[in-house]
């Protein structure tokens, strides 16, 4: 670990494909880790919640971004927390809310998790930086 | 620990994207947690707060009276680029809700001194 | 007390890199990532401004989203995404444009 070591909370706002923001937030995040530095969480917000889910499917030769982001967050140990009330109104569900909702689906990926905006709150607490990618 | 100051800059347009909607969200749920919100908005972001939005027939959810709620949830530190009303022909009465007026030098010191910043 | 810039939209597309420039204190930086790499190549209104801050050493571009885009000689220095958290290091705060 480097002396001086940031912890660093990352927003991703945008999805994970249609448009750049979250790849270059994914490989942001791979070359703060590779210098040192700690992700203490990405917190996914507005489109940015599409990145949880498991049924994205690109072809073989094409990044799938949200498996990436399960890697890396699996290797380094951070967490992947997911904006509940911005994930129920684009279609992203985990089990327990499909249960509630009385709907046959759900589609969040492990190991992101939903959660709430307070959660933002507490990243951004404990981080020495807070960066955002739109 | 001392509470981060936590900058949330407005600058899109209400109802076209819903940056405008979420933003507000995100400001009512961390005044839970943090006590030192500053709220910006510029550019289009001030048609955010221009009075008497009604969105029903766009298909859009009516948020603006949350607005209202920023004064019950004690966010009170509320800065509005002067040049941006005045660009978009808006008069401070035209608003909403009791807000600062700022001018770009005032914005750029505010800005400054906020410890995280958060752009919708 | 610095803030360090990113913006990620072209200037012929949107008036996000005039309104961040507009915002700028003399401390602060400006890194250019995504699509908004091609303004310190492409002539637009606002490039004698960004050849300024280059001037002054305050204006980076991303080399990865130059290199997705063939775009060669421009103003400003190369950074990749290490130098990316390096800028987040040195500056106080980040601001999404």
């Amino acid at each position: 670990m480097a002396i001086d070591s940031m912890k660093i909370a990352v927003l991703v706002s945008s999805a994970p494909y249609g448009s750049q923001g979250a790849s270059s937030a994914y490989q942001f995040c791979a070359s703060a880790v590779q210098a040192g530095h700690k992700i203490v969480g990405v917190f996914f917000y507005q489109e940015g919640v599409l990145n949880a889910s498991q049924l994205v499917s690109p072809a073989t030769d094409e990044v799938n971004l949200p498996d990436f982001w399960a890697k890396l967050a699996i290797q380094y140990q951070f967490p992947l927390e997911v904006c509940v009330s911005a994930s129920l109104r684009r279609g992203i569900v985990n089990e327990t809310e499909a249960q509630q909702l009385s709907l046959n689906q759900f589609n969040l990926k492990a190991p992101f998790v939903l959660s709430g905006l307070g959660q933002l709150a507490e990243l951004s607490a404990g981080a020495d930086k807070l960066v955002q990618f739109l | 620990m001392i509470e981060k100051k936590i900058g949330i800059i407005n600058r899109t347009l209400p109802h076209g994207t819903a940056f405008g909607r979420e933003s507000l969200d995100l400001t009512l749920a961390m005044s839970a947690f943090n006590e030192s919100l500053s709220l910006f908005f510029i550019g289009d972001g001030i048609y955010q707060l221009l009075d008497g939005h009604n969105p029903s027939e766009s298909l859009q959810k009516h948020y603006q009276p949350l607005f209202k709620m920023l004064e019950l949830y004690d966010v009170e530190n509320i800065y509005v680029c002067e040049k941006s009303l005045m660009q978009r022909a808006i008069a401070q009465s035209d608003l909403l809700i009791d807000v600062t007026l700022v001018d770009q030098q005032r914005l750029k010191t505010k800005l400054a001194v906020q410890d995280q910043l958060l752009s919708f | 007390m610095s803030i360090l810039h990113t913006i990620n939209r072209s200037p012929f597309q949107t008036h996000a890199l005039q309104q961040c420039l507009a915002l700028m204190s003399e401390q602060d930086d400006l890194l250019l990532i995504e699509d908004a790499v091609i303004a310190a190549q492409a002539k637009h209104t606002l490039f004698k401004q960004l050849t300024e801050l280059a001037g002054q050493g305050r204006l980076m571009v991303l080399t990865p989203d130059l290199e997705a885009r063939g775009i060669k000689n421009v103003i400003g220095q190369a950074c990749s995404y290490i130098g990316f958290v390096e800028l987040v290091a040195k500056h106080k705060s980040q601001m999404a444009w």
